[in-house]
């Protein structure tokens, strides 16, 4: 084993800091000594390096000294030796917090302690300055409920519950530390480490417990921590015993790894670290599984939850996903781990939050929606992290709604009433133009309508206008199938049979009976960023609001306006509708109403038809008067009814 | 046959109206076969102005691209229709 002397690690540390050459004088100047003996270390530093078989440091004459680039490696892999990452030793006072934070974590692992003069020595920096960092680390400590404890005069050391200790590793070294530098800090064999690895993952098969990559690797550091702590005295961890089912799988398969390691590293492991496993593996992230979502007693109040927000969300925002079994036995299967995290206060991080917030703040709405009802049933907090995750499901299951409605083969009749030959015709054009959605089933006379079964059948493609109303939509189309009656049936392809109705894009949450504003720009805040909340619109839309206001006034007169997007993503069509309190000066009179149709250009059709029936509404003071006067949300949803 | 464009700044709402009010202006006088509209946003108007007598816009200001243009605030403010379908006419010479 190469050993560095102290005076070695800091030339070597100032030296890999640094991408250029360091002169001699600079290097003597920081660590208080002569230039002839920086290099007289750099010396037998060279002896060191050839001994481990890496390039020498390069001196040049008037540049001074460097690390070879291909020497840099293998330099800082020696310096875990070093025990810290920072064998580049952190001159931000960030960065000497979080290194002296680290520094605690390692130590504890040993049992050892450092004073502060310590700390300051190898950090280079004076005790005030030191000081000053201590107290930071204190808050943060404090965060986990650990205190600086004083040990005689031999130093400081964490003191806490073992559990907070432990929570500590994890956020500090193994969240930040490579896995090489982990085995020098855990006083594990590589062979131990092995073994319990296999032995893990023995059991986790073994008792059919499915959980993903992440949370297996998290399962064997807690494993290995458990162990590496075990080893030194008295420091089992303090679990309180409640909340086992130990009918469990998972406590039996707790109970196994524990057993298996006691008889491979003959280490004892108390009952409490026992509890800590199950409680691992309950909390970990779960593998979807298609086969048995299988349904324990304690499901039953989740399942039940699940189906009425499914419910709530169907009448919020007209997204039926109560038939979607993929997205409740997913949601099913993650919460039972993550409402065992969350009640164990196991907090998990979710790397992808930052880009969930940014690019699903639609499916992110639904999810929190679960979340409140979750929060208020079961009387607990849910962080954003794991709402995140309840988001993903929710993103899938969108995604499932619509490539159900983009991929459906639509199955048409067509009716003829001038003979067979046209309707060959028609039928043979309709399939030669929209072939790959549209499969024509059969043709018809209009009398033979009543004998067929429309069951599975979509729509009546017609050239006259049916004497009756049928159970399914009829597109009245002329004999020659012009491209506008191509594009009538596309239009029922992509949008589906639904009669769009305007009351449709009403919401409660959208309606401002009274907006107390007194200018322009301050309603569209209010009524804009209540959409940004919501997750129907990205901020690029909110800003073409503005900007499409900026342009030309939206007042279409009797003291309405009807303010409306142009670019950016809609997640979800709505108007909202504000009464401002006392009517202001728009751009060029009065407004008391304010309807703000934002629409998603894809999913609607015929939008010019919508502001024309807005229009149809409001288009006589009198109507503008008694709206405002209703002041009520069941008198909106009625007029447009 | 005459022919108008009507913009407004996204091509769908306030020209909507504009348009509606101007067609039931034109047919109030008789006038509804002597003309025949086109909508569109203020960004497409140049691409689509080709071709058209008329511009009536919701939007202030603005060049013409040689044709004459007529504010049609009045109409969607409601103030004024009568006034925007009489400049019209004139313009038009109908």
């Amino acid at each position: 084993m190469v050993n560095f002397s102290d005076r070695q690690k800091k030339i070597l540390s100032l030296l890999l800091k640094s991408d250029d050459y360091i002169k001699s004088d600079y290097i003597a100047g920081e660590l208080v000594i002569s230039t002839k003996t920086v290099q007289r270390e750099i010396k037998s530093i060279n002896m060191l390096l050839t001994e481990l078989e890496a390039n020498n440091i390069e001196s040049s004459r008037g540049k001074g000294y460097a690390i070879p680039l291909e020497s840099k490696k293998t330099i800082q892999l020696i310096f875990k030796d070093y025990e810290d990452k920072d064998a580049l030793i952190p001159n931000m006072q960030q960065a000497r917090i979080e290194w002296i934070i680290r520094k605690l974590a390692v130590l504890s692992m040993e049992e050892k302690e450092y004073t502060l003069e310590r700390f300051a020595d190898e950090l280079f920096v004076s005790l005030t300055t030191l000081k000053k960092d201590m107290n930071s680390v204190k808050e943060i400590l404090q965060s986990y409920s650990i205190q600086l404890a004083k040990v005689s005069n031999k130093g400081l050391r964490l003191k806490g519950e073992e559990k907070n200790i432990r929570q500590l590793i994890v956020d500090y070294l193994v969240l930040e530390q490579s896995e090489l530098h982990l085995e020098k800090i855990f006083s594990m064999s590589y062979t131990d480490k092995v073994f319990v690895e296999e032995i893990v993952i023995r059991n986790i098969r073994k008792y059919h417990i499915p959980i993903t990559d992440i949370g297996f690797r998290n399962l064997i550091i807690h494993v290995e921590i458990a162990i590496s702590r075990l080893k030194l005295a008295n420091t089992s961890i303090n679990q309180k015993i409640t909340n086992i089912e130990e009918k469990s799988v998972e406590y039996d398969c707790a109970k196994s790894i524990a057993e298996e390691i006691e008889s491979k590293i003959h280490l004892q492991i108390p009952e409490n670290e026992v509890v800590n496993i199950y409680l691992h593996l309950l909390g970990q992230k779960r593998m979807l599984i298609r086969e048995e979502p299988s349904s324990h007693e304690i499901k039953r109040a989740e399942s039940g939850l699940i189906e009425k927000v499914l419910v709530e969300i169907n009448e919020m925002y007209q997204l039926d996903f109560r038939q979607d079994e993929i997205l409740k036995n997913g949601l099913l299967l993650h919460l039972e781990s993550a409402l065992h995290r969350i009640r164990l206060n196991m907090p998990i991080n979710n790397e992808l939050i930052e880009e969930i917030k940014t690019n699903y703040p639609f499916p992110m709405q639904l999810a929190k929606l679960l979340a409140s009802s979750l929060e208020k049933a079961f009387e607990i907090k849910i962080d954003l992290n794991e709402v995140g995750f309840l988001t993903l499901h929710f993103c899938g299951a969108l995604e499932r709604a619509n490539s159900i409605q983009s991929n459906k083969e639509i199955r048409a009749v067509v009716v003829c009433t001038t003979g067979l030959g046209t309707s060959v015709l028609l039928k043979a054009k309709l399939q030669s133009k929209i072939h790959s959605k549209i499969k024509v089933v059969g043709v018809y006379a209009l009398y033979q309508l009543e004998d067929i079964d429309f069951t599975t059948i979509d729509i009546i493609i017609t050239t006259v206008p049916l004497p009756k109303k049928y159970s399914i939509p009829d597109v009245v189309i002329t004999p020659i199938v012009s491209d506008i009656d191509i594009k009538k049936v596309q239009d029922f392809i992509t949008y589906g049979a639904d009669e769009f109705s305007i009351a449709d894009l009403f919401y409660e949450d959208l309606f401002f009976e009274e907006l107390n504003c007194t200018t322009k720009n301050e309603c569209l805040s209010v009524m804009t960023e209540k959409l940004l909340h919501l997750g129907f619109i990205d901020q690029k839309c909110q800003e073409s609001i503005f900007a499409r206001e900026e342009m030309a006034t939206t007042e279409i007169g009797n003291g309405v306006c009807v303010p409306h997007n142009m670019e950016g993503n809609v997640f979800r069509s709505s108007i909202s509708v504000g009464i401002v309190k006392d009517p202001i000066l728009w751009e060029v009179g009065k407004v008391q109403l304010i309807m703000m149709v934002i629409i998603d250009k894809h999913t609607i059709r015929e939008y010019t038809d919508l502001f024309l029936e807005i229009y149809e509404k409001i288009d006589f003071q009198y109507k503008v008067d008694k709206f405002i006067k209703q002041k009520s949300f069941q008198y909106l949803k009625k007029i447009f009814n | 046959m005459k022919k108008i464009i009507v913009a407004c700044g996204a091509g769908i709402a306030t020209s909507t109206v504009a348009l509606r009010k101007l067609q039931d202006g034109m047919e109030a006088r008789g006038k509804a076969d002597a003309v025949k509209f086109t909508q569109t946003s203020l960004a497409e108007l140049p691409s689509t102005v080709g071709g058209h007598d008329l511009i009536v816009t919701t939007a202030q200001g603005g060049s013409g691209y040689g044709i004459p243009v007529i504010s049609g605030l009045g109409l969607i403010t409601g103030i004024g229709v009568e006034k925007v379908i009489d400049d019209v006419i004139k313009t038009l010479e109908l």
